[in-house]
């Protein structure tokens, strides 16, 4: 489970080195490791993507971006 | 800059909220806004490139909604507008405040736990309003580690609503919060990443126009990372070397002798280190 978690972990973009991923998960309680790990495998959240810097910690780009294709005929 | 995808607004600091990951700080104490001047100065842009897509954040922008009305009101064609929103408003008054807003296209809820606002009732509120009033909407939650990532997924499941997220970086009251995301080792990988927000641009009030949105801008440093001059700041050291060179290739240029520690493996993180230094 803890190589499964390290990969999705990475894949969720919280950490781009195994060693980095693998000592965070190391820290975890075996329940923790269980809830993260289904957590990640869930397919909205793989979808899901990290912010973009464009607008930084405020957030954004993406929902926008998904909103776009839906646009109407504004004006 | 031949095309600007995206400009993100702050209208002013001024928030009902004092959150303890807010990247500037913002808080019920500041109650500053645009000028005049600064108005006609975003407009000037908005309406030269007509650029798509429109980003009020803050603060909060639900505080400033005459001031972005004005806006609005000034422009020559209708961009696509959205608002980063604690939704605390929404919470006291009702979602009707959001009516007030001109335009409005998208509503992202910031929510997570470093807001200090655990009501759910709210997120249901907004997308209520979002689908009502066929408007988009999402939450931007904040990460400050992996395992927040639970909750995130708990929030998508139980509301059917897209959640970003984003990981903190030590930018504005974060930094001195030590609300941040941390690393054991330093991914040497950010090196050779370079700033994305070559075709984004933040207006901050009181500041100007920059294409940094997180620790350059709002983390006091001797560079100077801003200006009221669109045109001035485009031509500035800053942006031409933050858009077109690595973090590796600005650490040398600065030649600072910079010591990157694990959390610069976020790249707003080593990007102040690489211009600053240590």
């Amino acid at each position: 489970m803890k190589s499964k978690l390290v990969i999705a972990l990475i894949a969720a973009g919280m950490f781009s080195q195994v060693n980095s991923a693998e000592v965070y998960v190391d820290n975890l309680d075996e329940k923790t490791q269980n809830l993260l790990l289904k957590s990640l495998e869930n397919e909205d959240i793989e979808k899901s993507p990290k912010v973009a810097l464009a607008t930084g910690p405020k957030g954004g780009r993406e929902a926008q971006d998904k909103k776009s294709n839906q646009k109407k005929n504004l004006v | 800059m031949k095309k600007i995808d995206l400009v993100n607004i702050i209208p002013g600091n001024e928030c009902n909220l004092a959150c303890s990951h807010c990247a500037n700080e913002s808080g019920p104490k500041y109650k500053n806004t645009l000028s005049t001047s600064e108005i006609s100065n975003i407009v000037d842009l908005l309406n030269r490139y007509k650029v798509e897509k429109v980003i009020f954040t803050g603060g909060e922008p639900t505080l400033y909604i005459d001031t972005i009305n004005d806006i609005f009101s000034k422009l020559k064609y209708r961009p696509e507008v959205s608002i980063t929103t604690n939704g605390v408003l929404v919470l006291e008054e009702g979602p009707q405040v959001l009516d007030r807003f001109l335009y409005l296209d998208h509503i992202q809820l910031s929510y997570d736990p470093y807001h200090g606002v655990d009501d759910i009732r709210l997120i249901k509120k907004i997308k209520d309003y979002s689908v009502k009033g066929d408007i988009g909407f999402n939450i931007s939650y904040c990460v400050k580690e992996p395992k927040d990532l639970i909750t995130v997924n708990n929030l998508q499941q139980s509301f059917d609503v897209d959640v970003i997220y984003e990981r903190i970086t030590k930018s504005g009251r974060a930094k001195k919060t030590g609300v941040h995301f941390e690393f054991q080792f330093f991914e040497e990988s950010v090196l050779n990443e370079i700033c994305p927000n070559k075709e984004s641009l933040t207006y901050i009030q009181g500041s100007g126009w920059s294409h940094c949105c997180s620790n350059m801008v709002f983390n006091k440093n001797s560079l100077v990372t801003t200006n009221e001059n669109f045109d001035e700041f485009i031509e500035s050291p800053f942006y031409k070397n933050s858009i077109n060179k690595t973090i590796g290739e600005i650490s040398k240029l600065s030649s600072l002798d910079t010591k990157f520690s694990p959390d610069d493996s976020l790249i707003c993180n080593a990007c102040e280190k690489a211009f600053c230094g240590n």
